[in-house]
């Protein structure tokens, strides 16, 4: 999975409330037309472990994600929520990546 | 030759659809008298006056005067000529040879009429219009009439039709869902579900808060 693609769609992506444990992210329809998201989705229909919930409100065009604070760590998110450089990003999902298929196998 | 003025005689000439100019320049006169014509010039002593018929008026009788008819706007017909009265003349042309000697009347500039707008049409479509409402309100009052609505279709012409349909199509577009979620983007159901992702939103934080209050008091009591 290329992380750099991934970061690529942060612009069809916002975050609407974000507090430990609970995310909203609301999207872009356009993302729906990127090859990247739509691998992304195809590859991993399961959830992670560390997922609690994951629930889509299309309406709303926003997506609520539900995670264990404990395996997946609240800075993390905010870092990469709030961060500007794309490199660093990059890392960051991909350290998140490897910890969720490790708790998922 | 002879040196008295002689009299000056109008000549007699053929008819023809020509007014015959005499002396007088065109005027009608009525001072001949043909054979056979009822209203002889008979010599009389004296100024005689008579009637619209030729008959002698007795004295005190009033005096009629002449019938002016207008035709086409002036009179030109029973103008005397010479000072003679034309009483007991018929109005139009005075037989000359049996022919009457002016065989067009003179006519005046016809006028154009005033061309009126037409003002009626936008009249009765606002009483087609205040018919329709009518018959609808008494519909629904439960006062209708067959024959009022009969009556109604008879009357009505293509061009109500077609504005009724026309509203019908605007109103159907107007209060369409789909039509109105093309025009408004859709953003009156996407609003609803923004607040209840918001309320959510607002909720969870709240659980959040209450768990971490609750976490740091099982802290401080340890």
């Amino acid at each position: 999975m290329n992380f750099h693609k991934l970061v690529d769609l942060e612009k069809y992506l916002d975050v609407a409330h974000h507090v430990p444990g609970r995310i909203r992210v609301k999207f872009s329809p356009l993302i729906l037309t990127k090859p990247a998201a739509l691998s992304a989705m195809r590859e991993h229909s399961e959830l992670p472990a560390a997922i609690t919930s994951a629930r889509v409100n299309m309406t709303a065009r926003s997506v609520v994600i539900e995670y264990n604070p404990d395996a997946i760590f609240p800075d993390v998110i905010e870092e990469l929520i709030n961060g500007v450089d794309k490199n660093k990003k990059a890392e960051i999902i991909s350290d998140l990546y490897g910890k969720l298929m490790k708790h998922t196998a | 030759m002879s040196t008295e003025h002689a009299e000056t005689e109008v000549p007699q000439q053929p008819n023809t659809s020509q007014p015959i100019m005499g002396p007088d320049m065109g005027q009608p006169h009525f001072s001949y008298t043909t054979p056979g014509d009822p209203y002889q010039g008979a010599p009389v002593s004296g100024y005689v006056q008579t009637d619209i018929y030729g008959n002698p008026l007795q004295s005190g009788q009033p005096i009629p005067q002449p019938t002016q008819q207008p035709v086409y706007g002036q009179p030109i017909y029973g103008q005397p000529v010479y000072g003679q009265p034309v009483y007991g003349q018929p109005i139009y042309g005075q037989a000359v040879y049996g022919q009457p000697v002016y065989g067009q009347p003179v006519q005046q500039p016809i006028q154009q009429p005033v061309q009126q707008p037409p003002a009626a049409a936008p009249n009765v479509q606002e009483d087609q219009i205040k018919q329709f409402v009518d018959l609808v309100k008494n519909t629904t009052e439960g006062k209708a009439d067959p024959s009022s609505f009969l009556s109604f279709f008879n009357g009505i012409d293509d061009s109500f039709w077609k504005g009724l349909l026309v509203g019908a199509g605007i109103t159907f577009a107007c209060t369409s869902k789909t039509v109105r979620s093309i025009f408004s983007s859709g953003n009156s159901e996407e609003i609803s579900a923004e607040e209840a992702e918001r309320l959510e939103d607002i909720k969870a934080e709240e659980e959040y808060k209450a768990a971490q209050a609750a976490k740091d008091a099982q802290a401080g009591k340890e």
